[in-house]
């Protein structure tokens, strides 16, 4: 007997406890399991004196007499405790079956005190999975389960031995000849069809069809990745007469094989992997970018007030600067600005010197001249004090005059300084000079014109009395562009006067064309007056040869007028450059310093 | 019974209007404000309605209305010509404005642009192209006597080499080609040629470079033309506001 347990019969019963006379632990047959246990560490002295409760005092004796449920080497325990007088206070229970296969319990709370029926009598507090785990000789044998509990599926499958399976060798190589290929791998799925009856039974049964229950709606993706319904659905097994023998390859001569063309050659629905798309970045990139493009077209676009920019006070001391010098000599004539000594090469071509005559002085006084007005009202400032002197010199030599314009509002401009000039030589509207209005249709209404001009205008402007503007005996011998004895645009833009050179030269004959321009355009239209084959007869440009050829002809006129103007505004702007220049230069050198 | 007004009445409500609107202009100089901006779309507005009447004076009334009221068969009118064309392809330009028919609208755009083009290519050939480059190719005799200008000598022959460098280099500098991998790369570079002085670094290709340099010299002549007109445009606009503030103020004045 342990010490501890000696111990505990001493607190228990109040006697000392006889030595050698219990057998110690894992001796006797009925324990050795129990004995081949391994000791555990303070086993021998058991718990400390005082803390047995009080279930475990009384416990052995409740249990002491039971019936034949009882094991044998429980009851020579209960037999030796009961002789030693532990367990003489407690009455035998009565007979109860003990419970055979009892579950173990996981409950690990205290116990109460008094004995349990639960308990398995004379299990001396062990627990019930210890119990269990008795081998199954000494615990009593567990009814076997009635037929009528087992499977269907299971009851034909009683392994008494008296037949024998058949086996499938161990693929075990044991080292004698060559290795052995290693087995291909298998769908097994396939293989699904080929379980035997009995397990066929065992797969849970058909759920009847319930009205109570909605049918199942798959999602759009899902039914567009449902397999095809390729293969069928019902497998029919040939008799082995009617199976194909295997001709070739590893498995020639055998029957019954399967065919590796449903497999392969089939078609089928596409597996998974093909489905999800293979996206790079770059393709995702774009996906992303059109997606916010998409995105964009739906989104209502904001009104974003404009910006102002804040004028600077660089912008007003400059707009105050042009103003006073081009205001201050146009109320008081002061300053004043020298005129133009000497007249430019081209006015010389164009009005004579007062020895040589000009183009002007030799067109023949009984041919119109064609004079085309095309530009904007905006212009008007620039243009009639360049245009000006011109038509004073056609006037001076009571040259008939005809107008024309390519723009709506060309006529209008074109009566307005033909007025200014006309009080001065005494021309007189239909009798001197006539209008023939708008020629719409740009470059081809300008080729026509120059081929038939009746054809190309019908209606005049401001022919008040005239049934057509061709009734004026001004344009009574005029039918063609040569018929005018002078051709001269009066444009601000170089595209007018390109379109009238290329289109209207061809019919000019021998009429010179004249071209007044402004003095942006005159870069641009320059290369067709100085060429070996100019297409440009003569030139006029600029206030300064305006002012010339107001001298020229001893009168004063726009030109004169606006000279000092001309000339204060374009000191200043001189000037401005000037400084501009010097602070960009100053902010170029000094910048780089400072970094 | 139409209304008359007294020309000199009109003339200076006129005059009074026309400064108020100047003004208004000017008013840009201040910053954009609301003044420049009614002026500027009265004035748009002003020169669409404007156009639109002329057009209908002096296109459509008498070319398109005219000879369908007045409507003349004799053999020397030429109606088909003169009349029943205008007015079908008229009448099938105006189809566009439906839907189903307006396709037949086609065939007066494309007569439209087909002659237009035609007509300007036409021009732009025997006009310019052909002219132009005959001008570039003037001979270097310095016996040669300039048609329009009377220059001989030296001085045409400076002006002719230089007419022919600019013409040669700024076609060079727009090279209608790209070079594969350089889009952005510039026209010419720099390089360093040993000169007895040192290295002095020289534009290479030359010849895009004083192409560069001739376009850039035809750009300034031309915002100096542009100034110089707006300058005249400023001019004749403040001497306008002075007269009328002049005759305004001597008009109110009695005796004045």
């Amino acid at each position: 007997m342990p010490d501890w347990l000696a111990r505990l019969r001493e607190e228990v019963t109040g006697e000392p406890a006889p030595e050698g006379t219990a057998p110690a632990a894992g001796r006797g047959g009925d324990l050795e399991w129990l004995g081949a246990m391994p000791a555990v560490e303070g086993e021998e002295e058991g718990p400390p004196p005082g803390d047995v409760p009080e279930w475990i005092e009384g416990g052995p004796a409740e249990a002491g007499e039971e019936g034949g449920a009882v094991p044998e080497w429980l009851a020579r325990i209960r037999e030796r405790a009961r002789g030693e007088g532990v367990m003489e206070d407690v009455a035998p229970p009565e007979a109860e079956p003990a419970p055979a296969a009892e579950t173990p319990s996981m409950e690990f709370g205290p116990l109460p005190p008094q004995p349990s029926t639960d308990q398995a009598p004379g299990s001396l507090g062990l627990p019930d999975w210890l119990l269990a785990a008795k081998p199954a000789d000494e615990a009593p044998a567990p009814s076997p389960p009635a037929e009528a509990e087992a499977p269907a599926w299971l009851r034909g499958v009683t392994d008494d031995g008296s037949q024998e399976l058949p086996r499938v060798p161990a693929l075990v190589f044991d080292g004698e000849g060559a290795l052995p290929e290693p087995a291909p791998e298998i769908d097994l799925s396939s293989l699904s069809a080929q379980l035997p009856e009995w397990m066929g039974e065992s797969r849970p049964a058909e759920p009847a069809e319930r009205p109570d229950l909605a049918p199942a709606t798959l999602p759009a993706w899902l039914e567009a990745m449902r397999p095809v319904d390729t293969f069928r659905s019902v497998i029919e097994f040939e008799s082995s007469e009617d199976q194909v023998v295997e001709s070739a390859g590893p498995l020639a001569g055998l029957r019954g094989v399967l065919m590796a063309e449903p497999v392969v050659a089939m078609p089928r629905a596409a597996a998974g992997e093909v489905t999800r798309l293979e996206v790079n970045e770059r393709q995702y990139a774009q996906a992303e970018l059109l997606h916010r493009l998409i995105e964009d077209e739906r989104r209502e676009a904001r009104i974003r007030p404009a910006v102002r920019p804040r004028p600077s006070v660089l912008r007003w001391v400059v707009g105050a600067a042009m103003l006073l010098a081009v205001g201050l000599p146009a109320v008081t004539g002061l300053p004043g600005f020298a005129l133009p000594a000497f007249a430019p090469q081209d006015l010389v071509r164009l009005a004579g010197d007062g020895v040589n005559p000009g183009l002007i002085d030799n067109v023949a006084p009984d041919r119109p001249v064609l004079l085309v007005f095309d530009y904007d009202a905006g212009a008007t400032g620039e243009m009639e004090s360049v245009a000006g002197p011109l038509l004073a010199h056609l006037m001076q030599r009571g040259i008939p005059i005809a107008t024309l314009s390519t723009r709506p509002g060309g006529s209008v401009l074109a009566e307005r300084l033909l007025a200014q000039e006309a009080a001065a030589y005494n021309y007189v509207r239909g009798q001197d000079f006539i209008h023939l209005g708008y020629l719409p249709g740009g470059p081809a209404a300008i080729q026509l014109f120059a081929a038939s001009p009746r054809q190309a205008v019908s209606a005049g402007f401001l022919t008040e009395g005239l049934p057509s503007v061709w009734d004026s005996p001004i344009l009574a011998g005029v039918a063609g562009l040569s018929d005018f004895g002078l051709l001269a645009v009066v444009t601000s833009g170089s595209e007018e006067a390109r379109e009238w050179i290329e289109q209207g030269d061809p019919y000019l004959g021998d009429s010179p064309l004249v071209v007044v321009v402004s003095a942006g355009a005159e870069p641009l239209v320059r290369p067709y007056y100085e060429s070996t084959d100019p297409k440009v007869q003569g030139i006029l440009s600029g206030l300064t040869s305006a002012v010339a050829y107001e001298q020229r002809l001893g009168k004063v006129g726009l030109a004169h007028a606006r000279w000092g103007s001309y000339g204060g505004g374009l000191l200043a702007a001189e000037v401005f450059v000037a400084l501009g220049a010097v602070a960009g230069i100053a902010g170029a050198v000094i910048r780089p310093r400072r970094r | 019974m139409p209304i008359q007004l007294d020309p000199v009445l009109v003339e200076t409500l006129g005059t009074v209007l026309a400064a108020v609107l100047t003004v208004m202009v000017l008013s840009y100089i201040l910053g954009d404000n609301a003044l420049f901006r009614a002026a500027s779309y009265l004035f748009v507005g002003v020169a669409s309605g404007y156009a639109a009447s002329v057009a209908w004076q002096q296109v459509l009334e008498p070319r398109l209305v005219e000879p369908i009221v007045r409507l003349d068969l004799s053999p020397g009118r030429n109606f088909l010509a003169n009349v029943a064309v205008p007015i079908g392809l008229v009448a099938l330009l105006a189809l566009r404005l439906v839907p189903g028919p307006g396709r037949l609208g086609g065939l007066s755009v494309a007569l439209l642009i087909g002659v237009g083009a035609a007509t300007v290519v036409g021009g732009a050939i025997t006009g310019t192209l052909v002219p132009q480059t005959r001008a570039a190719m003037e001979t270097l005799s310095p016996f040669a006597v300039a048609p329009q200008t009377g220059e001989a000598g030296l001085e045409r022959l400076a002006n002719v080499l230089i007419v022919l460098v600019g013409t040669v280099g700024t076609l060079s500098y727009f090279r209608f080609s790209v070079r594969r991998g350089e889009e952005n790369a510039p026209r010419f570079g720099w390089r360093r040629v040993r000169v007895p002085l040192g290295n002095l670094p020289i534009p290479w290709p030359v010849l895009p470079f004083l192409g560069e340099v001739f376009i850039a010299i035809a750009f300034g002549v031309m915002f100096a033309g542009a100034l110089s007109a707006s300058l005249l445009y400023l001019a004749e606009r403040l001497q306008f506001l002075a007269g009328a503030a002049q005759a305004l103020v001597f008009g109110l004045i009695p005796g004045g």
